[in-house]
């Protein structure tokens, strides 16, 4: 009987050895079927639905090749003209006005019959409108409103078209296209307060360009003044007077070259003065009005906050009227 | 508003979101329709005299005197910048009353970060938009109204 041999396995080590390797065999289908599960085939949803995960989370331009991506691969998708039009809306929250436009103008001329048209010619008027075109941007808004059967998008184009009417300060059409808004849109509530509030806009405390020019003219810094620049009023006094003297003192000097150089700067800061006190009295009467139109839209919001109240936290629902 | 937006104003550097929507880059119109970037021979010959000293007294006295102006365009820019677009006249009293209004302009307007320093964004737009009609545009007042609810 031969001994058996010092590198030779245990027989029990060796049963085990068969037991892994049958058990890798047995489980190896299992491990492939399981790779083959995480492979996914991407379909046209699939991709849509990245494509609008990136937009919810406001990642534009990452939405932007991903709904290029369907474009590419699903070019004969009865989904391409939403995705055209996402592009669009994409380039709009992205602040790309001209782009913005350009992709609705693809979309126009890819699909005139899309069930998105009335989509496309708000969101244009939207770009439009940004880039400070209001006629074009009215245009459009009327445009969407005749299309669209969805009563919401068309009080939206009838509060944008007022919009624009408020940008260009002609109170009276945005007060009547406010009030065109339907009362049982929930528009409602936004416009109707807002157009109350416009016709109160003529009772800001306003300052008269006129009186600011005047009051300069009179005495340098004295426009100033009246338009509430105090560090403005002291300066134009300062430099007009100093001017003014070293102006006279030369002449009664003869000292003709000299006086004539300070002459001309005087001119300068005596024009200057008079132009800077109507200058601040339009800029006083445009902060007016901003800050007007931005608490009568912040007024009429819904707002929510979170508060401590006691031991115990409170949602808060604010609605001002 | 953390978005920035780089508008191209003679390579100037980038303009904040806030500053851009509060004084939006008018169009040049009829009476401005000289860009800053268009050559001189373009400019009528007041224009172009004026924009000489401008250029005169930035290389030569600037130099010297140093950097003072806390906006931007800095005030000799400006001036170059007024002169273009309404001409040697009304560019010159536009000019003076840039160096008047500067101290209480900077505690309205907003701050920009121009190559890394920080600067007031007083353009010539900032001053003229009472009275200047820019060709196409319906409106003189760049106010921001947001979206409703």
């Amino acid at each position: 009987m031969l001994p058996s041999s010092p590198i030779s396995p245990a027989p029990w080590f060796r049963m085990m050895l068969w037991l892994v390797g049958a058990g890798l065999f047995l489980f190896l289908p299992q491990v492939e079927s399981a790779e083959f599960s995480s492979t996914i085939t991407i379909d046209e949803n699939a991709q849509m639905k990245l494509a609008d995960h990136f937009f919810q989370e406001g990642d534009y331009e990452q939405a932007i090749t991903e709904y290029k991506r369907f474009l590419f691969f699903f070019p004969q998708s009865p989904r391409s003209d939403e995705a055209l039009l996402k592009i669009a809306q994409s380039f709009l929250n992205g602040k790309k006005w001209n782009e913005a436009i350009q992709a609705i103008d693809r979309l126009l001329s890819r699909f005139p019959q899309t069930s998105f048209l009335d989509r496309a010619f708000f969101l244009k008027g939207i770009a439009y409108r940004e880039q400070n075109e209001h006629s074009k941007a009215r245009a459009l808004f009327e445009r969407t409103k005749k299309l669209t059967v969805d009563p919401v998008l068309r009080d939206e184009a009838q509060k944008e078209i007022a919009l624009t009417f408020v940008r260009e300060e002609n109170w009276g059409e945005a007060i009547r296209a406010f009030r065109q808004i339907d009362p049982a849109s929930p528009l409602y509530g936004f416009a109707e307060p807002f157009a109350q509030g416009l016709e109160r806009i003529h009772e800001l405390p306003y300052k008269s360009p006129q009186v600011a020019g005047f009051l300069a003219a009179i005495l340098p810094g004295a426009g100033h003044l009246y338009v509430e620049r105090y560090r403005d009023a002291g300066i134009a006094f300062l430099l007009n007077a100093a001017f003014l003297w070293g102006m006279v003192e030369s002449f009664e000097r003869k000292n003709y070259v000299v006086g004539g150089i300070l002459t001309f700067f005087e001119i300068g800061w005596y024009s200057g003065n008079i132009y800077s006190a109507v200058s601040g009295a339009h800029k006083f009467n445009r902060k007016q009005k901003k800050d007007f139109l931005h608490r009568l839209e912040q007024d009429h919001q819904l707002k929510i906050g979170v508060t401590q109240w006691g031991s115990c936290k409170a949602v808060l629902f604010e609605l001002r009227f | 508003m953390a978005a920035l937006i780089v508008i191209s104003a003679s390579g100037t550097g980038e303009v904040s979101a806030e500053a851009s929507e509060e004084f939006r880059e008018a169009p040049q119109g009829k009476a401005g329709a000289v860009s800053p970037e268009d050559p001189l021979e373009t400019l009528a010959m007041g224009q172009r005299f004026g924009i000489a000293v401008v250029n005169f007294f930035i290389r030569t006295i600037s130099q010297v005197d140093g950097d003072r102006c806390p906006c931007f365009p800095t005030c000799s820019d400006y001036a170059r910048r007024a002169i273009r677009k309404h001409g040697l006249l009304i560019g010159f009293v536009m000019t003076f009353d840039r160096l008047m209004h500067e101290a209480d302009e900077i505690h309205r307007v907003p701050r920009i970060p121009i190559f890394g320093v920080p600067r007031y964004y007083d353009p010539v737009e900032n001053n003229d938009f009472w009275w200047y009609r820019p060709e196409g545009s319906t409106s003189m007042v760049h106010s921001t109204i947001k979206r409703g609810p």
